[in-house]
């Protein structure tokens, strides 16, 4: 469960969140909508510890994101806007690196890696360079990234990705 | 120096064109782990650098003494660079300003700090004036060791205390970043 209450942050003179609040509870699918300035990215940013956020409270699954913030961290799985692999390192690789930051056992990660592109049908490109990758393998990657842990992973994987390039034959899930 | 200050311009990549510091920033990972690793990765590949010129130097017939107060010189020099270079990067804003970094600050340094001539040919201000570089303190402890000498502790206590400053300097920069 998310629980976010009267969060505010502001960039000099403006005001990007003024007293947000919303909950969002286990298993709810939540669409967080908005225009452009709205605050999206910055709500995002502030529940995931890449910004600090000004006053208010964020509680996920009970634990305190200033108390407990890396507990906090352990909960999220993120699908940044941007492409954020290491260009230079191969699928695998760049995916054993996310799993080691989750504190991941290797044997889990390994085991995790190949259900995960067996299932994104990126098994092929295990080994590739990830700058060699085209794009839209590019994004299968970030997806795969944000996915490499616990029982949401298929449900992380799939909602981070497009329509148009989901392979035809995944199964939407449950 | 320059190869433990490098990972600042990796760093810098992967803040501003891979995105792959926000990755760190949101895994369940401290700060201090951050820093930690990166400045052991900083350490690693300026004691890489480094082998690669002693062996070239061992083909070329100079022969030093490499013993463990060399070595320790050698590390310590690179953990205050590595430790500098993760804080700066937090405060660079661009690739760009990565790079004035290095021209006003780190090349001078390389040539000042004592490594291509002694500073006892300098006059007693511009020695008191260098001595405030931290390379310069490393380039006496490593031509000392490496000529067979035996610095005293205090140079390596006054490096080390260097280090442990940049290093809380780099800590504190990781965690500033978050605004």
């Amino acid at each position: 469960m998310i629980e976010v209450s009267g969060l505010e942050k502001s960039f000099g003179e403006r005001a990007a969140l003024a007293g947000v609040s919303f909950t969002v509870r286990a298993g709810e699918i939540y669409a967080y909508l908005g225009p452009n300035g709205a605050g999206k990215t910055t709500t995002i940013r502030i529940l995931t510890g890449l910004s600090r956020r000004d006053g208010g409270t964020v509680r996920i699954n009970g634990h305190d994101l200033d108390r407990e913030p890396l507990a906090c961290k352990a909960l999220i799985g993120l699908v940044p806007q941007q492409t954020n692999l290491d260009a230079d390192l191969s699928v695998e690789e760049n995916l054993i690196v996310h799993g080691l930051l989750h504190h991941m056992e290797r044997r889990e990660i390994s085991r995790k890696i190949g259900e995960l592109l067996d299932y994104l049908e990126m098994g092929e490109r295990r080994q590739a360079i990830v700058k060699n990758l085209p794009g839209r393998f590019r994004r299968f990657s970030i997806s795969s990234l944000s996915a490499t842990r616990w029982a949401g992973m298929w449900r992380s994987a799939a909602t981070a990705i497009s329509n148009s390039s989901c392979p035809a034959s995944w199964p939407w899930p449950a | 120096m320059t190869q433990a200050f490098a990972i600042a311009g990796e760093i810098n990549i992967a803040r501003f064109y891979w995105h792959i510091f926000d990755e760190f920033q949101a895994a369940p990972i401290s700060d201090f782990a951050y820093v930690a690793g990166e400045v052991a990765a900083g350490i690693t590949r300026a004691l890489l650098a480094c082998l690669v010129i002693l062996i070239l130097g061992v083909f070329f017939g100079v022969s030093l003494a490499y013993g463990p107060l060399f070595w320790l010189a050698l590390i310590l020099n690179s953990f205050v660079f590595a430790s500098l270079a993760v804080g700066c990067a937090m405060h660079v804003r661009s690739h760009a300003d990565q790079t004035l970094v290095v021209n006003f600050v780190i090349t001078p340094m390389a040539f000042l700090g004592g490594t291509f001539f002694p500073l006892a040919s300098l006059p007693d201000w511009g020695q008191k004036l260098l001595g405030l570089l931290p390379l310069t303190h490393a380039a006496r402890l490593m031509r000392a060791t490496a000529f067979g000498e035996a610095p005293g502790a205090g140079g390596y206590l006054l490096l080390g205390g260097i280090g442990l400053g940049c290093f809380l300097f780099a800590f504190l920069s990781v965690r500033r970043a978050r605004e």
